[in-house]
């Protein structure tokens, strides 16, 4: 395609790729948010949403549960086939007196998927540790644990939901704080990360 | 009157063994206010899901039984004020090794039993 400078519109056509000299073309040049959503290279961020919170659950249910300590959503639409990295941070109490140790699961629900983590295991669990294995001190402990995962979602709008659950029997456990305070003691920092990625 | 919840927490694991629900916030203030935090499972939907209803005329867990477990369970204070003021096991040991057990007894479990005494 030949040069064509066109001087009724003040537009020039035909320029091949790089054939415009290094270092022409700077950033004061480009428009501002000139660079969409969808020029930037997979792997980018495009978005962050971050919610943390401060208050308390807890529950002994051992189906996934909603907590109602996190609802987040980003600010903007996610971009079809783009993908979410999603950190969870959260901190566990729980009720063992006396007994042998119980598992906790966290996972995080979408409000139009579901599940997001994995359908038994969540995104991160476990439980409180002590210097006294699983005796009556566990009650006062305080576990604070993490886990992410990165997924494609399949709305645009996606919703975020922070859900517990035991893996056994039946004993509670605590969400932002330790189970047995004796004091106000609430921990809180539940919180979750949300990227959207260019895929 | 304001609760904290581990007393409330406490208090329905005396009253609903084997039974599971949720309990949400830090405090509960009265009647009124449990019966917004107090969830009761009454089932698990197709994507597992828990099912629970907050209705007390569904659940049939009334405020005034969890107020007196609630009793029962600050009769039982001290125990967690006394075990949470002694010192670390291997101390103790320690101090018996080189002091006996009348001195153990006098100087680091009486005064503690005397600060929180059983109500």
């Amino acid at each position: 395609m030949a040069l064509t400078l066109n001087g009724s519109n003040n537009t020039i056509a035909g320029v091949a790729v790089g054939g415009l000299p290094d270092g022409i073309v700077d950033t004061d040049m480009l428009a501002a948010e000139a660079v969409t959503k969808t020029k930037q290279a997979p792997g980018s961020v495009v978005q962050v949403a971050i919610h943390t919170d401060h208050g308390e659950d807890s529950g002994n249910e051992t189906s996934w549960t909603q907590t109602g300590r996190i609802d987040l959503s980003f600010a903007n639409s996610v971009t079809s086939g783009n993908k979410v990295l999603l950190t969870l941070h959260v901190g566990i109490g729980e009720a063992y007196d006396s007994s042998w140790a119980q598992h906790g699961l966290l996972t995080i629900y979408c409000a139009t998927q579901g599940n997001i983590g994995d359908s038994s295991l969540g995104i991160c669990g476990g439980w409180v540790s002590g210097n006294t294995s699983a005796g009556s001190d566990m009650q006062y402990g305080y576990q604070r644990m993490s886990g992410s995962l990165l997924y494609t979602p399949t709305t645009t709008t996606p919703r975020y939901y922070l859900y517990r659950k035991r893996i056994d029997t039946a004993f509670v456990m605590v969400v932002g704080s330790a189970k047995h305070t004796h004091a106000n003691y609430n921990s809180g920092n539940t919180t979750l990360v949300a990227m959207e990625i260019t895929a | 009157m304001t609760y904290r919840n581990w007393k409330v927490r406490d208090a329905l694991e005396l009253l609903l063994v084997d039974k599971e629900y949720s309990l949400r916030d830090s405090e509960t203030k009265d009647e009124a206010d449990f019966y917004s935090k107090f969830w009761y499972k009454t089932g698990v939907n197709e994507s597992g899901e828990t099912v629970s209803t907050n209705d007390p005329n569904v659940h049939k867990v009334l405020w005034s039984d969890v107020l007196v477990k609630i009793k029962e369970v600050e009769a039982k204070e001290y125990q967690h004020d006394r075990k949470r003021s002694y010192p670390d096991m291997g101390v103790q040991l320690d101090y018996i090794y080189h002091n006996g057990i009348e001195k153990w007894k006098t100087d680091i479990v009486d005064p503690i039993k005397a600060k929180y005494p059983k109500s």
